[in-house]
């Protein structure tokens, strides 16, 4: 059971991660192989903000109660959103759309996306060293909860903090003009031309969007775990592998997509485990958690080709 | 079609609205200049509700065009009733409706439509050239490119008839109907 | 750094870029060919080289094989192993739109590496697999050896480049042009795509592995961090983009040239203040990333152009 948790814990990152990934995939028509770096430049920047620029104001220190941070991780959060946000939407506007008007495929754009979260996990190991960081040494007791759950409160706050940020976002796509474009441009991209919407003012707001959501799941990852250069890549694949199967463009899509790569992998590995430990073969699942994302991926995807026949 | 509305670059020739020369614009820009576009397939957003598709029409209006969604509800009732059915729901005629009702959110003066009666039953064929009918009477000029071509020539105030890509008739609707040798070759005799 | 010193350095860099040439070869034949983003070129490239290393290596109570075997049973070996592997990878991922044989492929290279790791009784994890055998080893003192070695590396680079012209001049790369330009124009001509494209796959994953093996020779110990995404998989699409898709003399050059600008660059950095001397090697790397940007935005076709 509470495997359940922790996964529902790890699909809410990878759901908010998997927002953006899937706008700008179906949007621009490219898999953008630096998403992950998001999640990363995310988790860094709020911990610059956090342990260098906010004490110069004397702002560090205070936690909620019950919490591991206090006020200045809001302030940092907030800041990290607008920062990477920033920083992505000056990497599309120099990097990714000068290939884009020029025509370059999809492959071009993956293979300099790629180039560009190597680089972003570099710059970071350069600036901020290759060891592990954290956000706070505390460290939290769990509290157990009805049917034998166990949770730390940063963990519950993880997952509060998802579903407003979530219900936030859809309010915006369904009830803005710029999120109605949002979602127009990732349906139908020509004809969101023809009927006049501007495609590159929408191409900005999704980066916006879908970065600063990445951002935040980079940061909650943080509270949650550690931050390392390598958390970017280790995220990528199950973040495919959720917008593949919620679909491309689809907003509840990824939700769901990353609710259940999360799940797969938290509780698919213990399942599995017992399965091998009831055969008896040596075999510890643990390594293998990653590949359990992208099994489901696969599975998922041949079963779709095959409904289409 | 695509060439007039900047969605391919043209090669050559000219193209000319209100005496004014738009080739090479694209088509964000051309919507401005009061031409919309109606494009054969793919020509509603599916993933949004009727009343969405009217609001993405009217996405370059500052102003508030709630009595304009009113007119186009009186020119398409039916769709009144579907406002907050995801478009990619309805029916081939009807998410056609939604389609025209998308292009006139922005009162054009000249309106392109590319096969309009393309995949629909003949009743609904009927309905739709009703409807084109009724909005050439509220001021709006027509560029139709149809195969259904009889029909459409009942209605047209002119008609151009094009083979290889050069203009092998020209006349009034009427006169075209009328031609025995457009008739053989094109409308089936 | 004296003459002998730059030479020795020179032959070092030429057997790398030597092997990777190899592995770029049997990309060309998939991607350059074929049209087929094969995002898991290290699965091959390592399983070649864990294979060669497993039967031409020395026995060890870590992992299994050992065989000690001669040089040319390792390479069949590591031949048929990656061509197993490339069957089992075609059969879904072959059937899946063009995209997703990418990300699938690169999931794939992926379990491959974390089999490795976790399985020390296989290939030693993380501690890595050693003693594997210098082939011709004693044939010259040991400070030429390189030189010889690097010879029997150019050798076997001409071999499948030859093999590969043959081929692909042939009425069956015909066939695969064809595929990659228009599938369904091909499947309308009557040829079985699939089965194309599966056996460009695993012709491909054989000249990888070739690569790998002979990667594993010169390295003499591997570990599982030398086949991460982007030393085994994406430094050969750079070097593929960069030399010219669809162009094996492009497969080559283009990976002398990116090996040259990766190990140019790590000479950059001894100018460097010494505070960033421990970081050299990441910023080494972003050096490369911007490199790559630049060579993208300019040249995106890469040097040679298809057609020879």
């Amino acid at each position: 059971m509470n495997f359940v948790v922790n996964g529902l814990i790890l699909g809410s990152i990878i759901a908010l991660g998997a927002i953006g990934l899937s706008l700008t995939t179906a949007i621009l028509n490219f898999y953008n192989f630096a998403h992950g770096a998001s999640l990363l430049l995310g988790a860094y920047m709020g911990y610059t903000v956090l342990h260098s620029f906010l004490p110069r104001l004397g702002l560090e220190g205070s936690t909620f109660p019950y919490l591991s941070f206090g006020f200045p991780m809001i302030i940092a959060i907030v800041g990290s959103m607008i920062l990477t946000a920033g920083i992505v939407i000056l990497i599309d506007r120099f990097v990714y759309k000068p290939l884009r008007d020029r025509g370059s495929g999809p492959l071009i754009l993956g293979m300099s996306s790629l180039f560009m979260a190597l680089m972003i996990r570099n710059l970071v190991r350069t600036i901020w060293g290759p060891d592990i960081h954290y956000y706070s040494h505390q460290i939290q007791m769990s509290r157990t909860l009805p049917f034998g759950i166990k949770v730390t409160p940063d963990q519950l706050f993880i997952i509060g903090f998802t579903i407003i940020l979530v219900v936030l976002t859809q309010l915006f796509l369904k009830n803005t003009k710029m999120g109605q474009a949002m979602r127009a441009a990732s349906d139908n991209l020509d004809l969101a031309m023809v009927t006049g919407i501007d495609t590159e003012k929408v191409v900005i707001w999704t980066w916006g969007i879908g970065t600063a959501l990445a951002a935040v799941a980079g940061v909650l990852y943080g509270i949650n775990v550690q931050l390392r250069p390598m958390m970017g890549w280790y995220f990528l694949l199950p973040l495919f592998c959720a917008v593949i199967i919620g679909g491309e463009g689809n907003f509840y899509g990824a939700m769901a997509g990353g609710l259940t790569v999360g799940l797969a992998q938290e509780v698919g590995t213990p399942l599995l485990q017992s399965l091998f430990d009831s055969l008896n073969l040596t075999v510890s699942m643990t390594g293998y958690k990653p590949a359990i994302a992208f099994i489901l991926m696969v599975v998922v995807l041949l079963v779709r080709s095959y409904r289409e026949e | 079609m695509k060439t007039i509305f900047g969605l391919l670059t043209p090669t050559d020739g000219t193209v000319i609205l209100n005496d004014e020369d738009i080739g090479g614009l694209k088509p964000n820009q051309i919507v401005r200049k009061n031409m919309s576009y109606v494009p054969q397939t793919s020509n509603i957003f599916t993933s949004l509700t009727v009343l969405e598709n009217l609001n993405m029409g009217a996405f370059i209006r500052e102003d508030d065009y709630s009595d304009r969604i009113r007119e186009i509800f009186q020119i398409f009732p039916k769709l009144e009733g579907y406002k907050k059915q995801y478009a990619g729901k309805l029916s081939g005629g009807e998410q056609q409706m939604v389609a025209m009702g998308r292009a006139l959110m922005l009162e054009p003066t000249v309106l392109l439509l590319d096969e309009p009666s393309a995949g629909l039953a003949p009743n609904l064929v009927d309905m739709i050239l009703d409807k084109v009918k009724g909005i050439n009477e509220t001021g709006v000029a027509l560029l139709i490119v149809e195969q259904n071509a009889k029909d459409v020539l009942e209605i047209s105030d002119r008609g151009y008839v094009l083979a290889m890509g050069r203009k092998e008739y020209q006349d009034t609707g009427q006169g075209l109907l009328e031609n025995d040798e457009v008739g053989e070759l094109y409308l089936g005799g | 750094m004296n003459i002998s010193g730059f030479l020795g350095y020179f032959a070092s860099f030429a057997i790398v870029a030597g092997t990777y040439s190899i592995a770029s070869l049997g990309l060309n034949l998939q991607f350059g060919y074929t049209g087929l983003y094969n995002f898991g070129i290290a699965a091959f490239f390592a399983t070649g080289a864990y294979v060669e290393a497993l039967i031409t290596g020395g026995a060890s109570m870590e992992h299994i094989g050992g065989f000690g075997l001669p040089v040319i049973v390792g390479v069949f070996g590591a031949m048929i192993i990656s061509a197993i592997l490339a069957y089992l990878v075609g059969i879904p991922a072959l059937r899946l739109r063009g995209e997703f044989l990418g990300i699938s492929s690169l999931g794939i290279a992926e379990t491959v590496r974390l089999i490795i790791t976790n399985e020390k009784w296989l290939a030693g994890g993380v501690w890595g697999l050693g003693d594997i055998p210098r082939p011709l080893g004693n044939l010259v003192a040991p400070k030429l050896y390189n030189w010889i070695y690097l010879g029997l590396v150019l050798v076997v680079v001409v071999i499948i480049y030859y093999l590969s012209q043959k081929v692909v001049s042939a009425p069956w790369g015909r066939v695969l042009k064809a595929i990659r330009e228009d599938e369904s124009v091909a499947a309308a001509m009557g040829k079985n795509v699939y089965k194309f494209k599966m056996q460009s796959l695993i012709l491909g994953s054989m000249i990888m592995a070739v690569g790998g093996a002979f990667y594993a020779h010169y390295i003499g110990y591997l570990s599982p961090e030398s086949f991460r995404p982007l030393m085994g998989t994406f430094i050969i699409w750079a070097m593929l983009m960069a030399g010219g898709k669809g162009n094996n003399k492009g497969a080559i050059l283009g990976a002398f040239v990116v090996w040259g600008v990766w190990t140019f660059t790590e000479f950059l950095i001894d100018f460097f203040p010494a505070a960033l001397a421990s970081r050299s090697g990441y910023i080494n790397v972003v050096l490369i990333a911007i490199l790559f940007q630049i060579l993208i935005r300019i040249r995106p076709e890469g040097i040679l152009t298809e057609g020879k």
